[in-house]
């Protein structure tokens, strides 16, 4: 199999981060419920993964890294937490459904930031999406479709200029792209794209301090008598028992990011984007969404053929080169709509550092051939 | 024997004081928290007599805030205050 759909999930990850995670499975207890080896052993290995999250996108403390099930938990539990529904959201038309539908499910009034021909955020007007009620602005650093990453240095002016809280979905971004705690108010990441995770991770990350309210709890293994669990970070979003052999797989996943260093990943995944880039956008029938004029974006190309449908193009990769790829929507309706693909859709190619150039030279030669096809 | 018992406000706390004194080459051992002791935390640490000081330094310079204090004998728990 040749793995594009790094975007997705990872798929090839360094051999310790298997390693751990069979480790945790057979050695720890359950964190923070008792005292002997096997729960500190717990214990140790989640406060390392938030030293480990903490130092890779430069925050100092690391209690405040809240850990979760996935970057679509952590947008739910901070939306609910910190959203009224009276509150005013700004958000783009290029967001993952785990914004948007945490975001409608809250029914606060939003305002959308639209895309140009290529997908680039419009940002030279943010002020006309203000409303008087505005306080939030909440939106990904990085398509998931186009692979565009946004300019946060403006979209953070803007919101310290109008005293907007700046959340970012990170999920596209962590471990691929350099990710800087200066760069928003509240993150939300996932542990199993770039940061070479298990599924089953993910967290939050606070810059500051903001009035969550209570919107999940249960048992913290401590204070039992207490009506609920402490309500500071990062307690305040992990009642239950947390993934402690994801977390620490996670760990190693992220402490290889760090010894390797993320512009270096980056650098290569984008040798490799910027080939198959290359060797695809002259095939006669393929057109190709994002903008490719610079290396400042991430490794992702979707396309359509001609008139294929997605899936179809998708099945045809599968099952006559054994290229596995993501077709269809995305979770990124808004994003499909603009560009007039959501019957079609696209089929995303997703690359990470552990591709090869000959993978994606079957890449090019594959779709070349489906296209004389 | 005498020992020195320190609790925490929060777990996350205890764990990386834990940290903190291992790291400094001192023998900590965790414990569950005596049901009379009300704390947040329901870890908490034994201490030998000889280190205690240097452990109540460490944690203090860490900025770890909310921790108890107390001499343990047995089953009599006294609390102190530094």
């Amino acid at each position: 199999m040749i793995y594009f759909d790094n975007s997705a999930t990872s798929l090839t990850r360094p051999p310790e981060v298997g390693e751990a995670l069979l480790y945790a499975l057979n050695h720890f207890g359950n964190a923070g419920r008792s005292f002997y080896d096997a729960v500190m052993e717990a214990n140790r290995a989640i406060y390392g993964a938030r030293m480990e999250t903490a130092a890779l996108i430069g925050l100092n403390d690391p209690l405040q890294v809240a850990f979760t099930s996935s970057a679509t938990e952590s947008l739910n539990l901070v939306i609910q937490s910190l959203v009224k529904p009276q509150d005013g959201v700004i958000t783009s038309i290029t967001e993952h459904n785990a914004v948007l539908r945490p975001l409608y499910l809250r029914g606060c009034p939003l305002r959308f930031i639209e895309a140009d021909s290529k997908g680039r955020l419009a940002l030279d007007n943010l002020s006309s999406l203000l409303t008087p009620q505005t306080r939030f602005l909440i939106c990904n650093q990085a398509s998931n479709v186009t692979g565009n990453v946004n300019d946060t240095g403006t979209l953070l002016r803007f919101c310290r200029e109008q005293g907007l809280t700046l959340i970012l979905d990170i999920a596209q971004t962590f471990g691929s792209y350099e990710v800087n705690i200066q760069d928003a108010d509240i993150f939300c990441f996932t542990g199993h794209k770039g940061l070479l995770g298990p599924q089953g991770t993910g967290g939050i990350i606070v810059n500051g301090d903001f009035p969550f309210t209570l919107v999940k709890t249960g048992g913290a293994g401590s204070g039992s008598f207490n009506r609920f669990q402490d309500q500071a970070m990062p307690d305040i979003f992990e009642a239950g028992t947390l993934n402690s052999p994801g977390l620490y797989a996670m760990s190693k996943g992220i402490r290889h990011i760090r010894d390797k260093g993320v512009r270096t990943i980056h650098e290569e995944e984008m040798r490799l984007t910027r080939k198959f880039h290359e060797g695809i956008r002259d095939i006669p029938g393929i057109t190709i969404y994002g903008d490719f004029s610079s290396d400042d974006r991430l490794a992702v190309v979707s396309l359509k053929l001609k008139d294929w449908d997605s899936a179809d193009l998708a099945a045809k990769l599968w099952d006559d080169y054994a290229i596995a790829t993501r077709a269809g929507a995305h979770c990124a309706p808004l994003l499909h709509r603009h560009f007039g693909t959501e019957v079609q859709g696209m089929v995303r190619f997703s690359f990470s550092a552990f591709n090869t150039e000959d993978e994606i030279e079957a890449g090019i030669r594959a779709l070349e051939r489906i296209s004389r096809s | 024997m005498m020992e020195y018992l320190v609790s925490f406000a929060r777990t996350n706390d205890a764990i990386r004081g834990e940290g903190l004194l291992l790291q400094a080459g001192l023998s900590v051992r965790v414990m569950p928290l005596p049901s009379r002791i009300k704390a947040g935390c329901g870890l908490s640490f034994r201490i030998r007599p000889h280190e205690f000081q240097e452990a109540v330094r460490i944690l203090t310079e860490a900025g770890i805030t909310g921790m108890g204090f107390y001499e343990k004998e047995d089953q009599k728990i006294k609390e102190i205050h530094l």
